[in-house]
């Protein structure tokens, strides 16, 4: 039986929008990860760890970062490591695999360099490793039909970087390949590397399946996480292991059920931990009675979560003030009648909401309410 | 709002005082410091003030020597329905009894909020600002323009709203400061994110220029390392090939030493055994000599030379013995004379004894016999002295000849003594014996010198560590002659040398540059933390402070709509109240001056009325041109239009303390003619002193 690690997407060094300072965190527990992938393999003693494409975020790495992933890849001992290029860090000019040095890479670490090249034979372990190296981000080529499985005994096992082609949903120029491309390809098993949640592919014959990346990077990404142990033996076996440390949530609220600030930092403690995110959709309508400070909650819960972050989804309706017909002889009165004026006539959504939250501020501070 | 009824306990001169109020105007009477201002004041008090004050000014309203602080009650009417108040400064307690419902409201709150709405206005602030006119005040008011402005103020300032108006816009600029501030140390939130977000940037493009060099660096730092391999490997080679030449040179020159040091300490081996062969040789030599006794050579030799000494005396002495016996043989009287003597003596004698007896002597004779005697003289001289001379010459030879025996004894003990020394050392002569001597002497003192060049040739060693150091010498040759064996292919000239040790040199440089290269191109890899790693977290920071920017210059935006709103609907407010101003107080003094004076309007710019006089078409100051009586109708009509505007037609009690004391009649029944058209719709208290107003109204209090 021949085990193997598969893992995929690591991403070291991905720059992570939105997140602010937290960005780093995120990145030292992307390495974390990998560090932890390296120890299963070590301890599961598999015979080859494979890594499916987009080891690095991007050929621009640090020389740090190279010295990490070569230092962790060399912890593996005996234990080949093989790279296939994937498409953040693909084979192109000043391509991060090309510009290492000699003395830099590690005795068990292969790389697929060379498109001409594509087959790594383990004689010992009786395997067949095939990897068509992606030369560029976008690409038609297909990662899979571009291999052909060679004669021989033994396992025979294809790296590939790409898109499971599902119609008006993928794109065509990113690395496609069908159901038919793996059931033809004569392959033992095909380790992809793309998509960052876990998936098996539907296929008939040849066995395939995207290992997920081994932790999140972004809150859409809800199967990542993982990475697979393959047993090669009669038939293929994957299983699925956790190693991702980073709890991505995002969290929609809405003001029908929490008017106060406080309410909502109440419900949110639910998710409190330092390896979580969290991003708070604040939906509904934000009456006149609802009195949330997004900027509270930031400023009370950011040191509660690896990242905190908010997204006001609300849409303000000052139609409830316009309700308490308030005399315009009173400056409160005068105030609301003058806005929801002003509101009324502004056609651009964000002037609108921005005079919503004028109304709102102006109106809770001429009733008497400290919300500066 | 319609006071129907009061009680006042312990409150300054109204230690306990009740009374009872109509609709319309209350006249209240009584002399000064009868308690008509302290009245005002309870009223007010009760009406406003929060019983659980500790304000001094309050507590001090307690009637002197009271040991509990005030009480009042009101009973009053508002919207058809009767409430009473009352408060306890004492003990705190407020309640509010609802008349109609039996219900007593005891929320401070609630009912402040309830007396509040009943009266229109919304505090004590603004009722002192409208609904209350002092004593002089309106005397004042009407001297000067001014004083209206600052009712006017007072009561934009003076409103809660406007209170809360004036606060949120107070709170919103300092809250619009502290986002926006920009002084050289002290900055508000966006410029110091802006100045953050700039040191970000550029940071981002310090990174991104890193960023953009480090692939380039990469390459450099491949090309370097494989230089430097290069270099480190001929430097390998021709170090290795040059400090193999150098050890062949030292080798060489080491093997020259040993040679030397080799032949030196086989020269001085040679040297040595040669000495210690000719000092066994001369040992062997001496060995066959006796020993002799420096004395007995001693005594040899100088009996030698005594023997030498005494022959070469015997030799002379026999000579002088011989001749001495020569002499004597010679000296002795000779037979001839003896004979002669004899003879010439006989002779003589004959002669005598012939003559005696012949006594002849004749000349013959007497010659004869002369002659006989003259010879026998002559021959008996000589016979003597001869004689003599033999006997001295005996005496000499005798002596010599002792002499002579003397050294021949001598010579005799002498050579006894050399025969003794000769025989002790076995030698025929002494000759013999001091060559032996001197020989052995020669011997011992070459013995002595060979030793010493011996001793000089092994330079305070033994041979035998010569013999060793020759050992190690001949051995430390034979690996060093296999070195220079083994070296001989490196030997090379000394320029030949010198050339590669330039060129290792030279390579040494270069491989120095090279790892100073490479650690400069290291370390800006290294701290070119760069990679999309360092990019990737200055992005996000600086993503994260554009969207904070955003968000601080939203709420700016919010806070300056919010601000502006504010402050245009506060504006319009008293824009609006300044519009009901001029027309309730042109509706008022309409209806004093009977529709002369109908046109009033407040100007906006300098606080001042103006009237319009139909006379003269056109707006004019009151203020010198109309007169008093008018002027004071017009402020008071102003006043009191201000009453109604805030209050909001709710009809507050106006309280009025004797404001027109210093008024003229006509003046005064002006002011009173405006009263009584408002008495028909507020509840007027009129406090006075005086009897002028004595039939305006059927509510009269007096006060003691």
């Amino acid at each position: 039986m021949i085990k193997l690690l598969h893992t995929a997407d690591v991403h070291l060094g991905v720059k992570l929008t939105g997140l602010g300072k937290s960005g780093d965190k995120v990145r030292a527990s992307l390495k974390r990860s990998f560090s932890d992938m390296i120890d299963a393999a070590i301890e599961e003693k598999v015979d080859a760890f494979l890594i499916a494409g987009d080891l690095f975020d991007s050929n621009r790495v640090s020389n740090s970062l190279i010295r990490f992933a070569m230092s962790e890849i060399e912890r593996l001992g005996e234990i080949p490591c093989v790279i296939l290029p994937g498409t953040h860090d693909c084979l192109e000019q000043g391509a991060v695999y090309l510009s290492l040095d000699e003395n830099e890479i590690p005795d068990n670490l292969k790389i697929f360099t060379d498109p001409d090249d594509s087959v790594m034979r383990f004689k010992d372990i009786d395997l067949t490793l095939y990897g068509m190296p992606n030369m560029s981000r976008r690409s038609k080529k297909n990662p899979i039909t571009s291999l052909k499985r060679l004669e021989g005994d033994g396992k025979h096992v294809l790296l590939a970087h790409g898109s499971y082609m599902i119609p008006e949903k993928t794109a065509e120029d990113d690395h496609p390949f069908g159901l038919d491309d793996i059931d033809n390809s004569g392959f033992d098993y095909i380790a992809l590397g793309h998509w960052h949640s876990y998936f098996e592919l539907p296929t008939t014959s040849t066995k395939a399946a995207y290992s997920g990346a081994p932790e999140t990077v972004a809150f859409d990404q809800t199967g990542a996480g993982n990475f697979l142990i393959v047993k090669l033996d009669q038939g293929v076996e994957l299983e699925k292991r956790h190693v991702g440390k980073t709890n991505w949530q995002e969290i929609e609220l809405s003001t029908a059920s929490f008017k106060y600030t406080i309410e909502v930092e109440r419900e949110l403690q639910k998710y409190v931990g330092e390896d979580n995110l969290v991003r708070l959709k604040l939906t509904g309508i934000a009456s006149s009675e609802t009195i949330i400070s997004l900027d509270e909650l930031q400023e009370n819960l950011k040191d509660k979560f690896l990242y905190f972050g908010v997204i006001d989804a609300t849409s303000a309706v000052p139609d409830d003030l316009k309700k308490l017909n308030l005399p315009k002889t009173t400056i409160l009165g005068q105030f609301i009648s003058q806005m929801t004026d002003e509101i009324d006539l502004t056609q651009d959504p964000d002037e609108k909401a921005l005079l919503t939250e004028s109304l709102k501020t102006g109106f809770a501070m001429l009733s008497g309410k400290d919300v500066l | 709002m319609r006071i129907e009824k009061c009680e006042i306990n312990r409150y300054g001169k109204l230690k306990s005082y009740s009374a009872d109020f109509g609709a319309g105007i209350n006249l209240i009477k009584g002399p000064n410091e009868a308690g008509k201002s302290t009245l005002v004041d309870a009223l007010t008090d009760a009406l406003f003030e929060n019983p659980k004050t500790t304000r001094k000014e309050i507590k001090a309203r307690t009637s002197w020597g009271s040991e509990q602080d005030f009480e009042i009650n009101l009973e009053f009417e508002s919207e058809g329905l009767t409430y009473t108040l009352s408060k306890d400064f004492e003990s705190g307690d407020i309640s509010l009894l609802k008349h109609s419902s039996g219900e007593t409201i005891e929320d401070r709150k609630r009912v402040d909020s309830l007396v509040a709405g009943s009266l229109g206005l919304s505090n004590k602030e603004v009722f002192l600002a409208t609904a209350c006119i002092r004593q002089d005040e309106m005397a004042r008011i009407s001297d000067s323009p001014e004083a209206i402005k600052d009712r006017l103020e007072a009561l934009i300032t003076g409103g809660k709203e406007e209170v809360l108006a004036s606060r949120a816009i107070n709170k919103i600029n300092a809250s619009i400061k502290a986002l926006t501030k920009d002084g050289p140390k002290n900055k508000g939130e966006i410029p110091k994110l802006q100045i953050t977000r700039d040191e970000l940037k550029y940071e981002l493009d310090k990174a991104k220029r890193e960023i953009d060099s480090t692939s380039g660096n990469r390459a450099k730092l491949r090309e370097i390392r494989s230089n430097l391999a290069r270099v480190v490997e001929e430097l390998k080679v021709k170090s290795l090939q040059s400090e193999n030449s150098r050890r062949a040179l030292l080798v060489e020159d080491r093997v020259a030493e040993l040679e030397d040091r080799f032949g030196d300490l086989k020269s001085r081996i040679n040297i040595v055994e040669r000495s210690e062969q000719i000092v066994k040789k001369l040992r062997e030599e001496i060995a066959e000599l006796p020993i002799i006794d420096k004395s007995d050579l001693k005594i040899a030799e100088d009996q030698s030379v005594k023997i030498e000494y005494l022959e070469t005396k015997k030799t002379s002495t026999e000579s002088e013995v011989r001749e001495l016996t020569e002499r004597i043989d010679l000296s002795s009287p000779s037979f001839a004379i003896k004979l002669m003597t004899i003879l010439s003596l006989v002779s003589s004698g004959a002669a005598f004894y012939w003559y005696k007896f012949t006594g002849t002597a004749d000349v013959n004779f007497l010659i004869g016999s002369g002659a006989a005697i003259a010879l026998f003289s002559i021959c008996a001289f000589i016979w003597w002295k001869r004689n003599r001379n033999c006997v001295e010459i005996k005496t000499q030879h005798t002596l010599k000849k002792a002499r002579l025996d003397e050294m021949l004894e001598d010579i005799k003990a002498a050579q006894i003594s050399i025969d003794t020394v000769l025989d002790k050392y076995d030698f025929e002569d002494v000759e013999s014996l001091r060559r032996s001597f001197e020989r052995r002497s020669e011997l011992e003192k070459e013995i002595k010198n060979e030793l010493h060049r011996y001793d000089e040739h092994l330079s305070d060693k033994s041979l035998k560590e010569i013999e060793d150091e020759l050992r190690e010498v001949t051995r430390d040759l034979a690996v060093e002659s296999e070195k220079c064996r083994e070296l001989k292919i490196y030997s090379m000239k000394p320029d030949e040398l010198a050339e590669l040790e330039n060129s290792v040199k030279a390579l040494e440089s270069g491989k120095k540059k090279l790892e100073s290269d490479l650690i400069t191109i290291e370390r800006h890899l290294d701290y070119d933390e760069s990679g999309i790693e360092h990019q990737a977290s200055i992005e996000e920071r600086i993503e994260e402070i554009d969207s904070l920017l955003a968000r601080k210059n939203r709420r700016l935006q919010v806070l300056e709509k919010t601000r502006d709103f504010i402050e245009k609907a506060r504006k319009d407010v008293l824009k609006s109240t300044l519009q009901q101003l001029d027309d309730e107080t042109s509706q008022i003094l309409g209806e004093v001056t009977s529709g002369r004076y109908s046109k009033v309007r407040f100007d906006r710019q300098s606080l001042r009325f103006e009237v319009y006089s139909s006379e003269r078409e056109d707006w004019v100051d009151p203020q010198g041109n109309l007169s008093r009586g008018t002027v004071d109708q017009l402020f008071l009509a102003a006043l009191l239009a201000l009453v109604r505007i805030i209050s909001e037609e709710k009809h507050p009690v106006i309280i009025l303390d004797d404001p027109f004391v210093t008024f003229d009649e006509q003046r005064r029944n002006n002011a009173l003619d405006v009263l009584k058209r408002l008495g028909d719709r507020y509840q007027i208290f009129l406090l006075t002193c005086h009897d002028h107003y004595d039939g305006l109204t059927e509510n009269v209090i007096q006060l003691a």
